[in-house]
């Protein structure tokens, strides 16, 4: 099943704000899945299109086989590396969602009360 | 010999279905590469490595592309050996069941078939450029160099293979593999074995068109193979590299690349016009401007006779490519680098016309030749009409052509170009206007200087005739049937200009040449049969042309075939009779005209004037009718001249002389008869 991008936790008031390219990481992942779904439409398509030149044969056949292997072969491997892709950007998207959420409880947490006895351990000049 | 058997109607459609796919495949290609370049821009820690697999996407692409296009290649190599298949009634189960069988050298040639896998066309494209860069540093035999080009003729068609060979080589590398050729000659010398090199060097030479083919820029009617237009931009040939080959220029040092071996490539390639507009335009303007004379190679002849001079190697790649040649004979400005840059003020079609150099070489006037034909006879009519404008003033202007070898070109151009000629003979008159520009008429005393140029060449005058015939037909064919006098008013203006051309070239009058103004004059003759031949009232004459103008079209396709039948008449040998020929002609075609096309009297009224004008000289039982025989009516048609007994013809020479026919006529003629005068007059009191 093809990654999808989580919603986004937003930052509240105060909070620190965790650095995360939503709009491009969003388009990116539909982009990979895309053309994961390509790949896979190509290598199907391609698989039922070749008996059709069963009657082709000579050295320009062996050439070309060689060559439909080879390409294949990488086609079958990139749509995994681009499903792969896409669920690590997507991985990455709920680490910054974790993120947000922690630095947005940090922001809701009351400040510690106001120490009344003073600093000790340093020498400041007044 | 190793075959393939396929059936190329199933391998011709798989190569396009597949094609179709990739291009699909490329837009999501296109697409992940656009969207992780924004990616890359962040900083985000969240964002995983992205590694490069939309590099390796858009390879694959490519590698896809590559790879269909193979197969539709070796299906067009079948197509091409069989190009009856696509004709035959066939039904899909015989087109299915259909294997055909051909050689692989075969398909190679005939489909341009390259690597199947790009990759592999790289890898031997990067592995023949080393073994050259080591043949050019180590010598080389004359077995070793037949494997380079066989290796080369592998992949000659592949763009891969072009776009890794061309860049990996250098410009300066793909000038030294002619040279390369030169070190490996069996025998040492072009004499031992001709033409050995040319052939070696051709599969090299054609690498470098297939590259070219693969830039954007190039035009697509300069495009050999069209599935090159839809290549990614990282397969193209950089441009960086075009420019560095288009600005090349060593003449004279031979240890180095030079401009005889570069042009050898030149020659045997077939580069885009843009490109070689460029090289001509580097190549030959120092020759133009200096009137230099092209020398062989170290003085010798290293390439054959036609091969071993850098500029006329230049000018005939030029003559091969019309556009080319079209493009650089109107060009001011050779560019950068040239002697002339900035500011030129003559275009390379006068430069080439006043080029002169000291030694006159045939094989270069063949080659100007060349070059001036393809701007003349293009098909685009506005610059060819400018480039002839161009002619016509300059060859006037310096009164003479130096290379005899442009005159049957010119007097070709002239045919082609007549009515700017006759345009000419429109100049304002002295007798139309008073106070006269001195310089209004220097349009009309250049076309007459350029046409007295090209009556010294028996073939460039035989042109010129049958051009100004061509021009009558034509003018006549574009009437829309309000009077005969603009059409003969510019048909005299023309008379007059050829025939004092022809008259004031002082040319012997050799057999050929009367014959020539005979056909001329035979062809002017005929207009009347054709504008009489179908006498409708109110009917334009080009409809009635269009019916009658067999004959006059048999005598242009006939022209000056008198002459070599021995049939020629003396009397054409003298201009003034020609003259009186042309203008009882046109008069003769003017009374046509009124009959036939206009419809001014009934056939009862011609015959009533013919007796008339007759009178009493008619004999007993003479034959007076000139309508052709077996019609009757008001409206019979005029029997053609030649068909005419002799008291037939008598009858209708004394019906043009008829005062009816006298009254009608009088203005056309008078009008005809009066601009070939002027003509006549101007050039004669200029």
């Amino acid at each position: 099943m093809a990654a999808e991008m989580p919603a986004k936790v937003e930052a509240v008031a105060g909070a620190t704000v965790a650095d995360f390219p939503w709009a491009d990481a969003a388009a990116a992942v539909t982009a990979l899945n895309t053309a994961a779904r390509s790949l896979g439409t190509q290598l199907d398509s391609r698989s039922t299109m070749l008996p059709t030149i069963v009657d082709w044969v000579g050295t320009y056949r062996d050439e070309f086989d060689r060559a439909y292997g080879r390409i294949t072969g990488t086609a079958s491997g990139l749509k995994e590396t681009l499903t792969t892709l896409a669920s690590s950007i997507v991985s990455g998207a709920e680490g910054a969602n974790q993120a947000q959420r922690i630095y947005n409880q940090a922001a809701l947490e009351p400040d510690p009360p106001a120490s009344t006895t003073r600093r000790s351990g340093r020498n400041i000049p007044v | 010999m190793a075959t393939s058997s396929a059936n190329p109607f199933k391998l011709g459609r798989y190569s396009s279905d597949g094609l179709a796919l990739g291009a699909a495949l490329k837009t999501q290609a296109d697409a992940v590469a656009g969207k992780l370049a924004s990616l890359r821009g962040s900083g985000s820690p969240y964002l995983p490595a992205l590694g490069e697999p939309d590099a390796t996407l858009t390879d694959l692409a490519g590698d896809w592309h590559h790879l269909d296009e193979f197969a539709g290649d070796v299906a067009n190599a079948f197509f091409q050996a069989n190009q009856n298949l696509g004709e035959r009634p066939m039904s899909q189960e015989q087109l299915d069941a259909m294997v055909l069988s051909m050689g692989d050298e075969s398909i190679l040639r005939l489909g341009h078939v390259g690597y199947a896998d790009r990759d592999a066309a790289s890898a031997a494209a990067n592995q023949l450029t080393q073994d050259i860069r080591a043949a050019m540093e180590d010598g080389i035999s004359t077995d070793e160099l037949n494997g380079l080009a066989d290796r080369a003729t592998r992949g000659q068609f592949d763009p891969a293979f072009a776009v890794t060979f061309v860049e990996g080589m250098g410009v300066d590398g793909m000038v030294r593999i002619p040279a390369l050729v030169e070190a490996a000659w069996p025998g040492g010398e072009y004499g031992d074995n001709p033409g050995w090199g040319q052939d070696r060097l051709l599969p090299f030479a054609t690498i470098l068109t297939t590259a070219m083919d693969t830039r954007a820029a190039t035009p697509q009617i300069d495009r050999h193979d069209p599935d090159n237009q839809n290549l990614a931009d990282g397969d193209r040939l950089n441009e960086d590299w075009v420019r560095e080959f288009t600005g090349f220029w060593q003449p004279d040092d031979f240890d180095q690349p030079n401009n005889l071996h570069y042009s050898l490539l030149v020659k045997n390639a077939a580069l885009p016009s843009d490109v070689l507009v460029d090289v001509a335009n580097r190549h030959l303007d120092y020759l133009l401007a200096h009137d230099a004379t092209p020398t062989g190679y170290m003085n010798s002849i290293p390439w054959g006779i036609n091969d071993s001079m850098a500029e006329i190697n230049i000018l005939d790649a030029l003559g091969a490519n019309q556009d080319a040649s079209l493009d650089w004979l109107g060009m001011k400005n050779p560019g950068d680098g040239t002697i002339y840059y900035p500011g030129r003020t003559a275009t390379n079609m006068e430069m080439l016309l006043r080029y002169h150099p000291n030694t006159i070489d045939p094989i270069l006037g063949d080659a100007l030749a060349t070059v001036v034909e393809n701007g003349l006879q293009h098909w685009e009519g506005t610059e060819s009409d400018a480039l002839f404008e161009i002619v016509i003033d300059t060859v006037g202007d310096q009164d003479t052509v130096h290379f005899d070898e442009l005159l049957p070109t010119l007097g070709e151009g002239a045919r082609t170009h007549m009515d700017q000629l006759a345009d000419r003979t429109h100049e304002v008159m002295p007798s139309a206007v008073g106070n006269v520009d001195e310089n209004a008429q220097q349009g009309l005393y250049n076309a007459h200087d350029f046409l007295k140029v090209l009556m010294d060449d028996d073939d460039a005058a035989n042109s010129v005739y049958r051009g100004s015939l061509e021009f009558v037909q034509d003018t006549l064919n574009s009437d829309t049937g309000d009077g005969f006098g603009g059409e003969s008013r510019q048909i005299g203006g023309l008379m007059g200009l050829v025939t004092e051309a022809d008259e004031n070239a002082r040319v012997e009058a050799t057999e050929a040449r009367i014959a020539a103004r005979q056909s001329f004059l035979d062809g002017v003759g005929l207009v009347k049969d054709v504008v009489g031949l179908v006498p409708v009232a109110g009917q334009t004459a080009s409809s009635a042309i269009s019916i009658g103008s067999f004959a006059l079209d048999q005598a242009i396709d006939n022209f000056g075939m008198s002459g070599l039948e021995g049939a020629v008449d003396q009397d054409y040998a003298n201009m003034a009779n020609v003259r009186d020929g042309i203008r009882a002609e046109l008069t003769s075609a003017t009374a046509a005209y009124e009959y036939g096309v206009r419809g001014t009297w009934t056939s009862g009224e011609v015959i009533d004037a013919t007796n008339a004008a007759l009178g009493s000289s008619v004999a007993q039982g003479m034959d007076t009718d000139f309508f052709a025989d077996g019609t009757s009516g008001d409206r019979r048609p005029i029997k053609p001249y030649a068909e005419m007994s002799a008291d037939e013809r008598r009858a209708y020479n004394e019906w043009l002389n008829s005062d009816p026919v006298g009254d009608a006529v009088s203005g056309d003629r008078t009008a005809a008869g009066q601009r070939m005068d002027e003509v006549i007059d101007s050039l004669e009191h200029r």
